[in-house]
């Protein structure tokens, strides 16, 4: 430890100034040694004695045994120098720039140690051949013997040095590879987690964090949803029953009506019942176990007829609330397996929704347009199950694109939904929207990917219009082949688009009958550079397809804003693909559903994916 | 049109090269030279190890269709010249 400074600076001053090692060597003892080699090694001290020596080699009687030994060693030592110093530079490197190797320090000091037994080598052989300062002309090569053995030991020595510096060489070499791999490591490292960080389970972490801190304050997540659950419990039976003791008075009173009115008075007596029966019907739907009044209800509402739509739009408010919690529960206690309690609540959902869609059927739309359905429900648990992260769980052929678990398990909260999600959706629902049109039901619509608008507008840099890009995305055979029915765009109702905007969902809408432009933002965004190219692009498509000149510099742009808002910063992907499907078949998103809904929402989207299929 | 195609096919697809493009979304085009009958995962594993990207983190499109490994620009019809647009994952929240 106390010689590493001392070694160091040596090695320091000496070898990065790229002198010859022989320079630090105590003079006089290196010139005595045989008169080839020490041509060499004074060369930088003595250039006098140089020429001196050079004629003492050129005129003395060599014999050839000596001199070829003497070059021999000499070429060692030389090569051994060279590969001495340029390990010792890229060490000096090393230790400069890389992280402190203890391995390298060692071999260093080792090589260290080598250079200086080499020396006092040297010295020994000059001691044994004790020849003049001054060149004798006769004396060294005279005494042949002795002097061919120093230099003999030198070779031998040099050529250990070589080695020793070979390998150290290798040594070198492999601690670069290694180097090199880590950065290659590092780089991978990093790679992951930028996309990590546009792929949301960083921001996962963020609200597993947030959930822990609010469990370790002392009020557990699960305490208060079995509490909100239990205050919601009691609440539904107490109102059941003031319900029932409603009802029963009110039978009396009818009954008592009944018998006091004449006959003619009785019909008015029915307006009388749907309103009091709207308020039990809109409380009585919460959760599981009101499956008999949700039977109930339909039963009523087909003898009354009557306020049947306001009804289930209501109670859908209420009743999907207490259902939705309960899922979060059963989430977070188990995902793949699922209790017997489980499969009670998934039956009695089942026959809710049955006893839903009879009802629906007499209504123009979807009553509850964020309700997933008992087989929703399951290919959401399934999806989002352990399982290979690379199982295909649905193929869709127009769009082809095929759905892994992987991709799919951005459907859960909060995760983002990404982009083979919403397209395959946007494929599915133009599935949806042939067979809405084979049922003559309107209006005919075209749907883009997510990319068209990176195409036409976004991708440049900057961003700028580029009919070009996407002129022939409209081609007979492109749109058979995504399954449009029609064989032009222009020959649509309504040509849909989800925007991609960086990190943000957006749906852009061309209302071609109603020649006017819609955007929906789930944040209540604007983007007039977006929407103005998608206006000009109409006008581009009729002129290059139709060779008609359509000014659309008048068609409005409106910004839809009375439309479900998003709370959160996670949902816009599940709010557009809403807005696109609300869209699709023309129904109106004021009030349809808001952010509360959106965990159900998604699990209805995903059954929806999974089971390719759309309801229209 | 129809006709014309399948006569030209089988004296195309075996000899034939095409000149396809693939044009990355910060405006590189890098120029391939391709069998119509050599399936794209080829082209798409040559490009991204160019690009020095993972093959899970494109998209590859042709005229707004997504292309799969296994199709080939017979399948779909390519020219010589026609591009390749090759785009990056999206996601949003």
């Amino acid at each position: 430890m106390v010689r590493q400074p001392q070694v160091g600076r040596r090695g320091g001053t000496a070898f990065a100034a790229k002198q010859p090692l022989q320079s630090t060597r105590p003079l006089g003892s290196v010139r005595r040694h045989g008169p080839s080699s020490s041509v060499r090694y004074v060369l930088p001290d003595r250039p006098a004695s140089l020429q001196q020596l050079q004629q003492g080699v050129l005129h003395a009687p060599a014999p050839d045994n000596a001199i070829r030994m003497l070059d021999e060693a000499n070429v060692l030592e030389a090569k051994a120098n060279v590969i001495r110093q340029t390990a010792l530079q890229e060490m000096a490197r090393n230790k400069r720039s890389g992280p402190v190797n203890y391995e390298a320090e060692r071999q260093y000091q080792e090589l260290i140690a080598q250079h200086e037994r080499l020396q006092k080598g040297q010295a020994a052989v000059a001691a044994q051949a004790p020849t003049p300062a001054v060149i004798d002309m006769a004396s060294p090569f005279g005494r042949d013997a002795s002097a061919a053995q120093p230099p003999a030991q030198a070779a031998a020595r040099a050529t250990e040095a070589a080695q020793l510096a070979a390998a150290r060489l290798v040594a070198e070499q492999s601690r670069e590879q290694e180097l090199e791999r880590r950065q290659r490591k590092e780089q991978q490292r990093l790679r992951a987690k930028s996309a990590d960080m546009f792929g949301g389970p960083s921001l996962q972490k963020l609200f597993a964090r947030c959930d822990a801190a609010l469990s370790t304050s002392g009020k557990s997540l699960a305490e208060t949803q079995e509490r909100d659950r239990e205050m919601r419990l009691d609440l539904a039976e107490s109102e059941r029953q003031t319900l029932a003791a409603l009802r029963e008075a009110r039978e009396q009173q009818r009954q008592r009506l009944q018998k006091a009115a004449p006959a003619w008075l009785r019909p008015a007596a029915a307006p009388l019942v749907p309103k009091p029966r709207a308020q039990p019907a809109r409380r009585a739907a919460p959760p599981p176990p009101a499956q008999e009044e949700c039977v109930d209800l339909v039963s009523s509402s087909e003898e009354e007829g009557e306020g049947e739509t306001a009804h289930q739009e209501g109670d859908g408010l209420y009743g999907e609330r207490g259902e939705y919690d309960q899922e979060a529960e059963e989430e977070e206690e188990a995902q793949s397996s699922y209790s017997q309690q489980a499969e009670e609540e998934l039956s009695e959902a089942m026959a809710a929704s049955v006893s839903l869609s009879a009802s629906e059927s007499e209504g123009p739309e979807l009553a509850r347009p964020y309700q997933p359905t008992a087989a929703h429900k399951r290919l959401y648990r399934q999806a989002l199950d352990k399982g290979d992260p690379e199982e295909i769980l649905m193929k869709h052929k127009n769009s082809n694109i095929d759905i892994t678990r992987r991709l799919i398990k951005c459907m859960k909260p909060p995760e983002w939904l990404n982009d083979e999600v919403m397209n395959v959706y946007m494929g599915l629902l133009q599935d949806r929207d042939t067979r809405r049109r084979k049922a003559g039901r309107g209006p005919k619509c075209h749907f883009f990917n997510s990319f068209f608008i990176n195409k036409l507008f976004l991708d440049q840099k900057p961003a700028a219009y580029a009919y070009a890009n996407v002129r022939r995305w409209t081609n007979p055979k492109r749109l058979a082949t995504w399954g449009q029915a029609s064989a032009s765009v222009l020959d649509c109702d309504v040509i849909i688009m989800p925007v991609h905007l960086g990190l943000h969902w957006t749906c852009a809408v061309v209302r071609l009958t109603d020649r006017e432009l819609v955007y929906y933002d789930s944040m209540k965004g604007e983007r007039a550079d977006i929407m103005e190219a998608l206006r000009q692009w109409v006008a581009d498509e009729f002129k290059d397809k139709r060779n008609q000149d359509v000014d659309t510099s008048t068609w409005p742009i409106r910004y839809e804003k009375d439309i479900p808002q998003q709370h959160n910063g996670s949902d816009c992907g599940a709010f557009t693909l809403a807005f696109a499907e609300f869209e699709g078949r023309g129904a109106s998103l004021a009030g349809a559903f808001a952010q509360e809904h959106m965990n159900a929402y998604r699990v209805k989207l995903t059954g929806e994916i999974l089971s390719s299929c759309i309801s229209t | 049109m129809a006709d014309s195609g399948e006569d030209k096919k089988p004296d195309v697809s075996s000899t034939e090269h095409l000149n396809l493009k693939v044009r990355s979304q910060d405006g590189t085009t890098t120029f391939f030279k391709a069998k119509k009958t050599t399936k794209f995962s080829k082209l798409i594993s040559a490009f991204c190890a160019k690009q020095s990207i993972s093959e899970a983190e494109v998209v590859f499109m042709f005229d707004g269709e997504r292309l799969r490994g296994e199709q080939t620009p017979e399948e779909l019809d390519m020219q010589n010249d026609d591009t390749i647009d090759a785009m990056i994952h999206q996601v949003g929240g």
